[in-house]
């Protein structure tokens, strides 16, 4: 302002004008109330952005979850640990105390040794005609991971595995090809005679054991010659969540003076996996969101343009009566941001309301990120903003006596 | 108070002169009409007067003050602070209630929102509206309307009001009711400037002003100012 300019401010007494910030974010929310209707239909575009947004992510996370979840349950709590090379030396690397320092992990809910023989022939008499089965031998702890479905007879334990009792578990597919169908039957791996304890149907863990006869561990040395190679592996189940950090810590608990030497396979973490099937959904949601918005937006700023050629008599005269440019400026674009902003919180409202339901109908948990839900609504507020940007600039162009004459 | 030397004011393409060489003085507390027929160039005077239009030459001062150089902010501020303006179409608010109208010519100068509540209520009740002031302004009739346009247009206090053409839609009655209410401004003190067309109304006035095809000239009341409104408005 010059100088002369405030010197005829002082002789005339006149201050400068000023709105209020309460009389702003009053006069721009009044005209969004007193045409309810007006300003719900102008903002459908915005609603159906906002919801689309936070129905798709509370879904996608939802769904993610849900994933997880069935997850951690069915294959996420399982670890085996093997040597790197079948041959090496190290062979007491699945003895007792190395096995009770694993199960002595946080999280480990079962860990024991299993050998696998390979083939050997089976047969229910001495005189029949053998066909060749995969024998596995394991103690109570990895019969414990795998967890067998008994149908018929019961599990072995440890008191069989200290005796060196031969006793057998057969899974149903062979005990019909043989014949079995009660416990107490003999049958003969190679030519010594094991009495069948149990008949299993599936398993929780490691599904080759279907097509396997599983005997105590102990009792796999009278079944190996000097030149067989069994194959050892340690199996743990761990509690849900714990696997990651159980393959991180087995191969150190069990062999801590060579770890390198064992293999440990984990099952991915199934926080990646949600992350994954979250961001492919995720991405389309912000799409689609994007695009509705835009939609919402291009509305916003018809209806401003629009409120602008229908409001030119008030414009002139609230300039007839002291209003600046920028009080004209600033209440338009307050009008358009509370435009979207209403449409972003009725749209934020459909959208968590959709979600539940369907949650509801699928009888899932609903997971919505409440931090989405204020995005949807500021960003809907945002693109408001900048849909009033252009109406409101030719709106301080508006002159008072061209307005007034209308 | 008000001073216009020589101001002329041209429109459109076809250069229509709708003031020509416009001199005069408005002193504080004169009731001045500006009467003419239609397309005269009344309203271009009194929009030149009221700021809401800028010669095209000539100068025009406010106390003293050459508004020619002054910005279009400045120009506001004054509008704002120093004028009030009453319309033949009223131009109020649709959908808001006859306070918040009033309330309106308060927004933009510095008075807190109580305060303007307050004034508001004040000044509607002083036109006769007390009864209406939550009533929306789209329920009132022709005469209430004009009403709540002056209480909005004097609810900032200001030194100067300016109404063109006041009772233009009007019936009779609420016509002299409208006068009656401009008389008694005047009478507070208050410089009124009325454009009208109805010589009637004209004859109001303690100063006429004729305008004719862009010349303004001033005929000698009938009566001085302060005897037609000792009268009470009665010539």
């Amino acid at each position: 302002m010059t100088a002369a300019e405030q010197h005829a401010r002082n002789i005339l007494g006149i201050q400068p004008a000023r709105m209020q910030v309460a009389d702003w974010l009053r006069e721009s929310a009044v005209s969004l109330t007193r045409h309810p209707g007006r300003s719900l239909l102008t903002t459908i575009g915005t609603i159906l952005g906002a919801a689309a947004f936070v129905a798709t992510l509370g879904i996608g996370t939802t769904i993610g979850e849900q994933v997880s979840n069935s997850f951690d349950v069915r294959r996420a709590t399982e670890v085996r640990v093997s040597a790197v090379d079948k041959n090496d030396g190290a062979a007491d690397w699945h003895g007792q105390p190395r096995l009770d320092r694993l199960r002595a992990l946080n999280g480990v809910k079962a860990a024991g040794a299993r050998v696998t023989l390979g083939e050997r022939p089976l047969r229910r008499t001495l005189s029949s005609e053998p066909s060749a089965v995969q024998v596995i031998g394991v103690d109570a702890g990895a019969l414990s991971v795998i967890s067998p479905h008994i149908t018929i007879g019961r599990t072995f334990d440890s008191f069989h595995e200290s005796r060196k009792t031969p006793v057998v578990l057969l899974p149903k597919s062979v005990a019909q090809n043989l014949g079995i169908t009660r416990p107490g039957t003999a049958v003969f791996i190679g030519d010594r005679g094991f009495s069948v304890l149990g008949i299993f149907d599936d398993v929780i863990r490691r599904p080759e054991t279907l097509l396997a006869v599983v005997v105590p561990a102990s009792t796999t040395s009278t079944l190996t010659t000097s030149s067989d190679n069994p194959e050892f592996d340690v199996l743990v189940a761990t509690q849900p969540g714990s696997a990651q950090l159980i393959g991180e810590q087995a191969a150190l608990a069990l062999l801590p003076e060579a770890f390198r030497r064992l293999k440990v396979v984990a099952p991915p973490d199934p926080r990646e996996f949600r992350r994954e099937v979250e961001g492919n959904v995720q991405r389309l949601s912000l799409s689609l969101s994007l695009v509705a918005l835009i939609v919402g937006a291009v509305s916003i700023a018809n209806a401003t343009t629009a409120s602008v050629a229908s409001r030119t008599a008030e414009i002139g005269l609230r300039r007839a009566i002291g209003a600046r440019s920028i009080h004209i400026f600033a209440q338009l674009t307050g009008e358009s941001t509370a435009l979207g902003l209403f449409g972003g919180v009725i749209g934020v409202a459909v959208g968590l309301t959709t979600v539940s339901i369907l949650s509801l109908v699928l009888r899932w948990s609903p997971v919505i990120d409440l931090r989405v839900a204020a995005i949807a609504a500021l960003a809907s507020a945002t693109f408001g903003m900048a849909a009033g940007l252009i109406p409101a600039a030719k709106a301080t162009r508006i002159q008072p006596v061209a307005a007034l004459q209308q | 108070m008000l001073r216009l030397h020589k101001v002329n004011r041209t429109y459109g393409h076809e250069q229509v002169r709708a003031l020509i060489d416009a001199t005069l003085s408005i002193q504080q507390g004169d009731l001045v009409t500006i009467s003419g027929p239609s397309g005269s160039g009344k309203s271009t005077l009194l929009n030149i007067l009221g700021l809401l239009d800028r010669p095209d030459s000539g100068a025009y001062e406010i106390l003293g003050v050459e508004t020619g150089n002054l910005s279009p902010v400045t120009l506001g501020d004054i509008r704002s602070q120093l004028f009030g303006f009453v319309f033949q179409a009223f131009h109020l608010i649709a959908g808001r209630t006859a306070l918040e109208n009033v309330e309106l010519g308060m927004v933009y100068s510095r008075v807190d929102r109580r305060r303007r509540r307050k004034i508001a209520r004040e000044v509607l009740d002083s036109v006769g509206l007390g009864a209406r002031i939550d009533a929306d302004t789209r329920t009132l009739s022709g005469g209430e309307k004009q009403r709540v346009a002056i209480a909005r247009a004097i609810a900032g206090s200001p030194r100067v009001l300016f109404c063109d053409e006041p009772t233009g839609n009007l019936d009779s009655v609420n016509t002299q009711r409208i006068l009656e209410l401009i008389q008694d401004l005047h009478r507070s003190g208050l410089t009124v400037i009325v454009v009208t067309h109805d010589p009637d109304v004209a004859s109001l006035g303690s100063r006429i002003l004729t305008v004719a095809d862009g010349v303004v000239t001033e005929s000698t009341a009938a009566r001085p100012a302060h005897a037609v409104l000792a009268s009470g408005g009665q010539r």
